[in-house]
């Protein structure tokens, strides 16, 4: 019987790199993919967080005249006072 | 787009079944079975090389499937099965040419030989590595689905080319397992009954192995696909 187990070595270990680098290159486009989507989902986050605070800011009520609004608000000519 | 736990469950299941299966293979081959007795220990390859080639040849078929089905129905999904279907099938078949390798220098004196065998799988190689260039060259999607599913129908000639060459040509060295050859109209398939079973076992199991990977293929596709749509959306938004 001839002696080439070296050849067979070879063989097996050719197919195992081939198949974990298959393996390895979906699981690190997936982590990838998935990371990406992370941060997509903070973007929006902040995003929402944003629009939140400027619409709170536009529809914020007119502060009370001599509350806590500047003197010359409060002594304006189109003030009541006046 | 979310998956059922169901779905996630039976790909979990599948996933480690492949693994077992593939220890169980590994061990069968390179263990249970004993070496063959003119070619020696590297007769042990042919278990991986005659799997790998069937698991391609499985995921080959799925992409005409899928071509067909796309064209049928134009349903993105079939795209998503027809491209992670040739990813997987190109390294498989990698796999079956390089092991063809190792086994061809000890046995034939020479790492590759222009045989007809030989020539159509690199062929058929070289047919699926192009529809992966060819298609990431057109940018409009739907163009490029349909190119897609077509190129991978015609493509499938290669696949069959390959199956048939030894089968119809007196002039290839390469061996044929099973079925009728020019040298043997009848057919055989005369091995021992612990080299059957451990290669049909590796068969099975590469079968599996390359429903798992394709699945795993299209979960990574859709992914991808959903981040890039919501960050358009995002874009847009902006």
């Amino acid at each position: 019987m001839p002696d080439n187990i070296e050849y067979m070595y070879m063989g097996y270990a050719a197919m195992a790199i081939i198949m974990l680098a298959m393996i390895g290159w979906i699981y690190w486009r997936y982590r990838l993919a998935a990371h990406e989507e992370q941060l997509v989902d903070q973007f929006e986050a902040e995003e929402r967080a944003e629009r939140a605070a400027a619409g709170r800011a536009g529809s914020r009520p007119v502060p009370e005249a001599g509350a806590d609004a500047p003197a010359v608000v409060a002594n304006s000519p189109l003030s009541e006072e006046s | 787009m979310a998956y059922s736990s169901q779905r996630t469950r039976l790909l979990q299941g599948l996933t480690v079944a492949a693994v077992v299966l593939f220890a169980i293979a590994l061990y069968l081959a390179l263990f249970w079975v004993g070496p063959e007795r003119t070619q020696g220990e590297v007769q042990r390859v042919f278990y991986v090389h005659l799997g790998s080639f069937l698991g391609a040849f499985l995921a080959f078929t799925a992409t005409v499937v899928a071509g067909i089905a796309y064209l049928r129905t134009r349903h993105p999904k079939w795209d998503t099965l027809g491209l992670a279907s040739v990813e997987i099938g190109l390294g498989l078949s990698a796999i079956t040419v390089i092991t063809g390798m190792t086994w061809a220098k000890p046995i034939w004196n020479t790492w590759w030989t222009w045989d007809p065998r030989l020539t159509s799988v690199a062929i058929m190689w070289l047919a699926y590595a192009a529809y992966l260039m060819l298609r990431s060259g057109i940018e409009d999607p739907e163009r490029q689905r349909r190119f897609a599913a077509v190129y991978g129908i015609i493509a499938f000639a290669s696949v069959l080319f390959t199956i048939i060459i030894v089968r119809v040509r007196p002039d290839t060295i390469h061996p044929v397992v099973a079925g009728p050859t020019q040298a043997d109209p009848t057919g055989s398939f005369d091995v021992t009954d612990r080299i059957r079973d451990t290669l049909f076992f590796n068969l099975f199991t590469f079968a599996v192995i390359t429903a798992v990977l394709i699945w795993h293929r299209i979960r990574l596709e859709n992914l991808v696909q959903r981040v890039s749509r919501r960050k358009m959306e995002l874009l847009a938004e902006l």
